[in-house]
């Protein structure tokens, strides 16, 4: 790990309309490393997410990416810059095959890759991911759509890891998924995790992702509440209690 | 036997043309959600150019690239100024900027040609009449469906084939979700109405051939047919869309062959109740889907 983090967040301050949705939020995530991000529904985890992968533009506050400020910098661009966000819900083209879900999540790769390295990376990056999903593998040709929900994330994942993101943000990955569906999706996460991938992963309350990440923080009407060492956090049951109402119980 | 061919071929050849224009506007539509009133602009723009090539004494063989290269490079260029710095307003917001390019194509067209009709001379051999096995099929008949035959060939060809088709497909089903893979949405748009474009180029000539003249007003008919197919077909379905525009061309040949002499003139009016109540039965369109999926 380097001293400069790959993420730094600063003072977010995000809004729809005249609703202030984050107030203030500052982030960090170094190279490497694995964040959870927690909160109830509408504590502005999402909003945070899209803000981060440049969906939304802040009003006040500043997003460094990789060294370079990148607050003004579109969805579109950023994704090429190395943020690779698996948006809530999955977001499967349904009217594209499996296979060609995967291949656009290289797109960000064209015109800085010639086209032959950009076969190559495709190839690579597709026999790598089917490696790790062999039921996309199988069924390549099918549309999207015809997926389970699991299968769907899985395809999500696996979208998201074509262009080799330098940060890969998931955004309630477990979300609608049956408890086994998700433990399979973590075990995917810890595989990415153990190879060095940094990211960021957001969930409603989740022990499972407590778990999983070297630092969590908590948002609570768009602002942090806490911030620490996940670790300190899994041996405080009351802490735990307290902000997350889990009873240290796993939570789907 | 002879007539019921004679009457297919009828409908397949004014049926593929609004297919042609049906693809052409819910391209657009798909990717901005832009119903585009000028769409039937470019075709009369495409029209003039043929008029003043021929005019000029520019080989036919050469007006076609021509005209269709003219009126791409048109659309994009209404799509450049009028559209893009829109992506993402409301569709109310996207309607009224419609609604001014309009006008402001359309009096361009009368300050530069006049309201008078202009005639476009098209080689003979279009107006010609091919006579086989009892059947009198029109040149320019043949020429309308292989052309829409081709065009959509193309078309498909360029969706389904291509790594541009599936940007544009992912662009049309989830915009923000495309942006995050990093396809980006003026590039696609501009696409879209390239391909718009060279559409209504094909289409501009194929109408006016078969009208003989254009003005700066011929744009109300193909724009109606255009929004017809589409609504009929089911609004932003590709398929959808050829499948509307050939529904409505075999309604309208349909019509003028069963209803009596006394009641053509009201040929139009009943085509509307026809496919009004079409969509009062499938308020989806022809093309299945009851609820969007998206």
């Amino acid at each position: 790990m380097t001293a400069e983090p790959l993420l730094r967040v600063t003072d977010l301050v995000v809004g729809y309309g005249a609703t202030k949705v984050l107030k203030g939020v500052s982030l960090e995530v170094r190279r490497g490393e694995a964040v959870a991000v927690l909160g109830a529904n509408g504590a502005g985890k999402s909003t945070l997410m899209k803000v981060i992968s440049g969906l939304v533009a802040p009003w006040e506050g500043t997003v460094w990416f990789d060294g370079a400020d990148v607050t003004g910098v579109p969805a579109e661009e950023r994704a090429g810059l190395g943020i690779a966000l698996v948006p809530e819900g999955r977001g499967i083209f349904t009217t594209l095959s499996i296979e060609e879900n995967l291949l656009i999540g290289s797109t960000s790769l064209r015109g800085r890759l010639s086209r032959a390295r950009l076969r190559r990376h495709n190839d690579e990056v597709l026999d790598r991911v089917y490696g790790t999903f062999p039921v996309l593998a199988e069924r390549r040709a099918d549309k999207g759509s015809n997926l389970s929900g699991g299968q769907q994330q899985m395809l999500a994942i696996g979208r998201a890891l074509m262009a080799d993101p330098k940060l890969l943000v998931l955004d309630e990955p477990c979300l609608g998924l049956a408890p086994k569906m998700g433990n399979e999706v973590y075990k995917v996460l810890r595989t990415l995790r153990e190879q060095g991938q940094s990211l960021i992963v957001v969930e409603e309350s989740s022990r499972r992702a407590l778990d999983f990440v070297d630092r969590a923080c908590c948002l609570k009407l768009g602002e942090k509440v806490l911030d620490g060492d996940a670790e300190e956090m899994r041996a405080d049951e009351l802490l735990i209690e307290a902000y997350f109402g889990l009873k240290g119980a796993e939570s789907p | 036997m002879t007539a019921f061919v004679q009457h297919v071929l009828d409908a397949l050849s004014v049926g593929s043309t609004y297919a042609l224009l049906a693809l052409g506007l819910t391209l657009v539509f798909s990717v901005m959600n832009l119903i585009n009133f000028a769409y039937g602009l470019l075709l009369v723009w495409g029209g003039y150019g043929a008029c003043v090539l021929v005019d000029a004494g520019v080989p036919f063989a050469l007006v076609v690239p021509l005209c269709i290269l003219f009126v791409t490079v048109l659309s994009m260029a209404m799509g450049r100024v009028a559209f893009r710095p829109f992506i993402g307003a409301p569709p109310i917001t996207l309607l009224i900027t419609s609604f001014g390019v309009l006008l402001i194509v359309q009096y361009i067209a009368i300050l530069v040609f006049g309201e008078k009709p202009r005639v476009l001379d098209v080689p003979g051999f279009l107006t010609g009449v091919v006579t086989t096995g009892g059947l009198r099929i029109p040149v320019l008949q043949l020429v309308t469906i292989a052309s829409g035959a081709l065009v959509v060939a193309a078309f498909y060809a360029l969706l389904n084939r291509t790594a541009f088709g599936a940007q544009l497909r992912a662009a049309a089903e989830l915009p923000q979700t495309a942006r995050l893979m990093g396809i980006r949405p003026d590039r696609v748009l501009m696409i879209a109405f390239a391909v718009s474009g060279a559409i209504a180029g094909v289409v501009g000539l194929l109408w006016f051939a078969k009208v003989g003249a254009v003005t700066p007003r011929s744009d109300l008919e193909p724009t109606l047919k255009a929004f017809i197919a589409i609504v009929l077909g089911g609004l932003g379905r590709i398929s959808g869309a050829m499948l509307g525009g050939l529904a409505l061309g075999a309604i309208e040949v349909a019509m003028n062959i069963v209803l009596p002499a006394g009641a053509i003139t009201y040929a139009q009016a009943i085509v509307f109740a026809v496919v009004i109540t079409l969509l009062v039965l499938r308020p989806g369109g022809l093309s299945g889907a009851r609820t969007e999926a998206t």
